[in-house]
């Protein structure tokens, strides 16, 4: 199958490998990529026919992929998945109302839906006539366990999530729990800013990481404790799959697909649910044999996240259309 | 008690003079405790003439947080010799995630300096705790029942449904509005929606084509919330498949004009006053059953009214006032 990839992905990124991200899906299915708004701006000097040439091409649509992906469907006869790229609040809320109408055209003139969570289908099926199917992003299991992460003593740290997305509620969160804390920082103003924080909050010491490479950012992970990420988001959860791959517990709402799926035992009630965080937290650091019963259930559902499984969901949606 | 509330509403040429108008928004705390309003960034400016110690003269300012009124909150409490109150005047998202860590760091500094901080949904007071060594507790909003039993008298209900929210042109209007019309023509009832432009109409149209919705009327925002609420009452019943952790005005205004309102519990109002018709914002499938019921079942119609009755109290001048003073003693 000749596949094809359109996403935002910026194009100096394009041709990544084995990371967890959306560039997975290239990787696995052997094909293309490109970069939606550079196409449309004529970048690829191709014209939308172009598109022809490939069996079946994933659009990862963002508000900017949406109009390209309308674009794809009718001016090449090239089979066309979209694959929900953000939370679903991201579409339901958070884009304007005239993208709203096209992403809705666009849901129902292409030929299938890929979702990132179970509780996403009924909602996309209300808007839909297509097939709908989850789909997730594939991990690359093997490099991490072969390559990047071998196994380390683990240190009393918990890394965090997000800075960004709700990474104020981890920080809340953290200060109760009381443990040294990682976070993976976009600027040096980050350490400033928690800095001033501190003078209110009693914030424990916290690890700044600058790692822009996913294999430097694991190899971190690698290291903590335990992950936490109290984020309000209906997504996929790269952060909790992270965490299992490299054998160590996250704590986060049952909203990311990868939580429900392979930590349920350390589903917080929802996103502001600290007492409870806190509470599964202290579980996990005095009781040597919860923290193995949850990292024994996770590895057990570990397969389903793997490039092959994942390739497999997209084939079985392929073949529904 | 001199009271002012500091916002971040649009000018308005009463401010600065008693308030008044008692309508389901957050001005409403200046009409019920007989004082003033004022816009935080224009009163940072100089657009009102005053300096900070102005202040001074008032026994309690609220402060009703955003992203524009963080900085004006600390310099009042820094300037002057007030109580100040900060009230969060949006959803928790709101300030956890789409407010810069810049932001984040001086609300966190307000929030620290400020007598009390008033949350809007209960389970938004751990992590409120968690930022300040101040009281927080939950305040709310107060709703004019008493006029709007006096604009709205029981009517005969018309068979469509009240949407918290729909397509809009202006991004913050936009609340989830893709899953109350999928929910809607799911349901395959009419519906009807406020709309603040013409071309929010256009959207609904558009999308009509994919998606099987009933007739939708529309109804202006423009014409103001007296016109709405009493526009509203002809309804049978609400629906709001919002996603925010809020204190939830679409909730208590289904509940003032007698109609049961389907909405997840992460609208305050919605999880006091319809605990029974609570469902998770992505459940489009349980809101459907429960509008069903809803039609169907005269009685299920009849007890969740009843019930939203006995709770709308809560809600009333009395009680706010109550936890406001509760909060800040």
């Amino acid at each position: 199958m000749k596949f094809c990839l359109v996403s935002q992905t910026p194009p100096s990124d394009l041709k990544i490998k084995d990371v967890n991200r959306i560039t997975q899906w290239a990787a696995v299915m052997e094909g293309d990529h490109y970069n939606g708004m550079s196409f449309e701006h004529g970048h690829n000097s191709f014209s939308y026919d172009f598109f022809s040439e490939y069996d079946l091409v994933m659009v990862a649509v963002r508000h900017e992929t949406i109009e390209v992906g309308l674009k794809i469907k009718r001016q090449s006869s090239a089979r066309v998945v979209v694959f929900l790229d953000g939370e679903i609040e991201y579409f339901t809320s958070y884009i304007m109302g005239d993208k709203q109408v096209k992403f809705i055209e666009l849901l129902n003139t292409a030929d299938a839906v890929g979702v990132t969570h179970e509780y996403d289908i009924p909602i996309i099926k209300a808007m839909t006539t297509r097939p709908v199917g989850m789909v997730g992003v594939p991990f690359p299991l093997k490099r991490v366990r072969e390559e990047l992460c071998p196994q380390v003593e683990k240190k009393q740290v918990i890394q965090l999530g997000s800075m960004l997305r709700n990474g104020f509620i981890n920080l809340a969160a953290l200060s109760e729990i009381g443990l040294p804390g990682s976070i993976d920082m976009y600027s040096r103003k980050d350490e400033e800013y928690i800095r001033l924080m501190r003078k209110y909050m009693p914030i424990p010491q916290i690890y700044f990481n600058f790692t822009p490479r996913w294999e430097d950012y694991i190899t971190q992970l690698n290291y903590s404790f335990m992950g936490l990420h109290l984020d309000f988001r209906q997504i996929w959860g790269r952060f909790a799959l992270d965490c299992a791959a490299v054998k160590i517990p996250c704590i986060a709402p049952d909203n990311f697909y990868t939580q429900k799926r392979l930590f349920p035992r350390l589903c917080v009630k929802n996103y502001q649910d600290i007492d409870g965080a806190v509470k599964l937290a202290g579980e996990l650091l005095k009781k040597t044999s919860f923290y193995e019963e949850v990292m024994a259930y996770a590895e057990s559902q570990l397969y389903f996240f793997d490039n092959k499984a994942a390739k497999k969901r997209l084939l079985d949606l392929f073949n529904k259309i | 008690m001199k009271f002012c509330l500091l916002s971040a509403e649009p000018y308005h040429p009463d401010h600065g003079k008693i308030y008044t108008i008692q309508q389901n928004n957050t001005n409403i705390w200046a009409a019920i405790m007989g004082g003033t309003v004022y816009n935080g960034p224009l009163f940072d400016r100089g657009d009102y003439g005053l300096d900070y110690d102005y202040f001074d003269e008032f026994d309690l300012v609220m402060l009703a947080l955003r992203q524009e009124t963080i900085e004006v909150g600390i310099k009042v409490k820094q300037r002057s010799k007030t109580k100040v109150i900060v009230f969060l005047d949006a959803e928790v998202d709101y300030f956890t995630t789409y407010t810069p860590l810049s932001l984040k760091a001086k609300m966190v500094e307000l929030l620290n300096m400020a007598d009390a901080v008033a949350v809007l949904h209960d389970e938004s007071v751990p992590f409120f705790k968690a930022l300040t060594t101040r009281p927080v507790g939950l305040v709310g909003l107060p709703f004019p029942l008493k006029r709007v039993r006096q604009m709205c008298p029981p009517v005969q209900k018309q068979e469509e449904i009240e949407l918290g929210s729909s397509i809009s042109s202006f991004l913050i209007h936009n609340r989830n509005a893709l899953i109350n019309l999928a929910a809607l023509s799911e349901i395959g009832m009419p519906g009807v929606v406020n709309i603040w432009e013409p071309i929010e109409m256009e959207y609904v149209r558009s999308i009509r084509e994919y998606l099987p919705i009933q007739q939708i009327k529309f109804r202006y925002n423009n014409l103001g919330w007296d016109h709405y609420i009493t526009q509203a009452n002809y309804s049978l019943l609400g629906l709001h498949l919002d996603n925010r952790y809020s204190w939830g005005r679409f909730p208590i205004d289904c509940a003032a004009v007698r109609m049961p309102c389907v909405a997840p519990p992460s609208l305050y109002t919605q999880k006091i006053l319809f605990p029974r018709l609570c469902v998770p914002h992505r459940d489009i499938e349980g809101a459907v059953a429960l509008v069903k019921k809803l039609v169907s079942d005269a009685d299920f119609y009849e007890e969740v009214i009843s019930y939203a009755e006995s709770q709308i109290e809560l809600f009333s001048y009395e009680q706010c006032k109550m936890r406001l003073f509760n909060l800040i003693s």
